[in-house]
């Protein structure tokens, strides 16, 4: 795996997507591997998205709903979304309240794939 | 289903220009795939006295909301729409919108609701909703229009929260978003695009001095990462008058259009010592506890060490790294 890899990557996602401001993958113990980022501390959030991912399994276990698909975190200025990459990554997207939620979803799949075989 | 027929606003059909392939975009970028023409369809289902929902794909696509074959809201990711340009340009605060959402919302009158509540008026509110309308079509047949389905409206369907009643005539939606177009096509010379992400120059321009608010906030906003749609969604400001703005910028030296494609601000840790931890999955860096100044985090908004906190607590943490992106304050 190339940290110049993700990165393109997740360049490449934040310019196909109206929206999506900032980016980053991390393992899921939370610990960055490479952000798209404006923001001072995308290990912050690396650690947060993996709480919330790893808060949302337990939830989604708990009520019996199945496999985690997304977690999906709306607030007044935008969202934040986390998507597992495989079992030991994650996705965290930082979007506007612009973004179309579902194209999201749809045009992130690749790239959660591919991100999936570079860190595998 | 001839043109020119005697329709008010459809008996002169505008011609909107298309948009020419996407340029200076990064490869991945998706082309639009066929162009449909909004000055074809919509006239036609303004003809028809449609009810519904015009389903847009395209760049990023969007909706657009007729009724009895006027245009009564038009939505999508690629313009800011009227809750956006309230909150975020100040105009209405979060608590007065929270509070007039909660009545008004579900009984499908919140403009109602935020009107008598004193915090905006009628015509002013009106006002916004149209632009947003007017901004949200012209965005979508820049980004590219690719197919329009329609959806006729059904028992239970609710339109968008903040419509533009009675509704807007598609000539009229159709000439203006063809005026604008037509500026866009002035300010392909600049090199200007909805992909730029325009940063201001290694050496600041003092004509900018004493010059007025939207260029500044403008200004202060492009970092070489944000596409004029991404201001126009931090300011709170249409779509098209904030790229008119940069178009001036541009033109008068004082906003580089930065270099497309590559936008900086990417960043990658510290690369691990090299064999520090082996086991577990390649490549994936080990947690070393503290690394990710979580504690501190917690540690300065009141609370202990993340150990001994319940994880529904984060939510006291401090807004500081999510965006930068509040309300313009303004």
């Amino acid at each position: 795996m190339g940290r110049q890899e993700v990165l393109a990557e997740l360049k490449l996602l934040r310019e196909q997507v109206a929206g999506v401001l900032e980016t980053a993958v991390a393992s899921v113990d939370g610990l960055l591997v490479a952000a798209d980022s404006e923001g001072d501390r995308p290990e912050v959030l690396a650690a947060l998205a993996a709480a919330s991912l790893g808060l949302g399994k337990r939830t989604g276990h708990e009520v019996g709903m199945g496999e985690l698909r997304e977690v999906v975190t709306r607030c007044r200025s935008g969202y934040i979304v986390v998507y597992a990459v495989r079992q030991a990554a994650l996705l965290v997207v930082l979007a506007d309240e612009g973004l179309d939620v579902a194209r999201l979803h749809v045009e992130s799949r690749p790239t959660v794939e591919r991100l999936g075989a570079m860190l595998a | 289903m001839e043109p020119g027929t005697t329709e008010p606003g459809a008996a002169e059909p505008a011609r909107v220009e298309p948009v020419s392939p996407v340029t200076g975009a990064a490869g991945g970028v998706r082309e639009p795939r066929a162009v449909a023409r909004i000055d074809e369809f919509l006239p036609r289902f303004a003809r028809e006295g449609f009810s519904g929902v015009l389903r847009v794909d395209g760049g990023p696509g969007g909706a657009i909301w007729m009724r009895d074959g006027l245009v009564v809201a038009a939505t999508t990711p690629a313009a800011p729409g009227p809750e956006s340009l309230l909150l975020r340009s100040g105009r209405i605060s979060e608590q007065d919108w929270t509070e007039a959402y909660a009545v008004g919302a579900p009984a499908d009158r919140l403009a109602a609701e935020l009107a008598g509540r004193g915090v905006i008026g009628v015509a002013g509110l009106e006002a916004v909703c149209l632009a947003a309308t007017f901004d949200a079509v012209f965005a979508m047949v820049l980004y590219g229009i690719e197919s329009c389905r329609a959806e006729p409206a059904g028992a239970g369907d609710r339109l968008p929260l903040l419509p533009v009643l009675p509704g807007i005539e598609a000539g009229r939606l159709l000439r203006e978003t063809a005026r604008r177009m037509a500026y866009v096509a002035t300010w392909r010379r600049l090199g200007m695009s909805m992909r730029i992400r325009p940063v201001p120059p290694a050496v600041p321009a003092s004509t900018l001095l004493g010059s007025d608010r939207i260029r500044r906030a403008v200004m202060e906003r492009a970092n070489g990462r944000r596409t004029p749609r991404d201001i126009a969604f931090v300011l709170g400001k249409g779509l098209f008058a904030v790229m008119s703005e940069i178009a001036r910028m541009v033109e008068e030296g004082v906003l580089d259009l930065g270099a497309p494609g590559s936008a900086p601000g990417g960043k990658t840790p510290a690369p691990e010592p090299a064999g520090a931890d082996p086991g577990g999955p390649a490549d994936l860096p080990r947690r070393r506890p503290g690394t990710s100044r979580i504690n501190e985090v917690l540690a300065a908004a009141g609370g202990g060490p993340i150990t001994s906190r319940p994880l529904l607590a984060l939510r006291s943490l401090p807004r500081q790294w999510a965006d930068d992106a509040g309300p313009a304050g303004e």
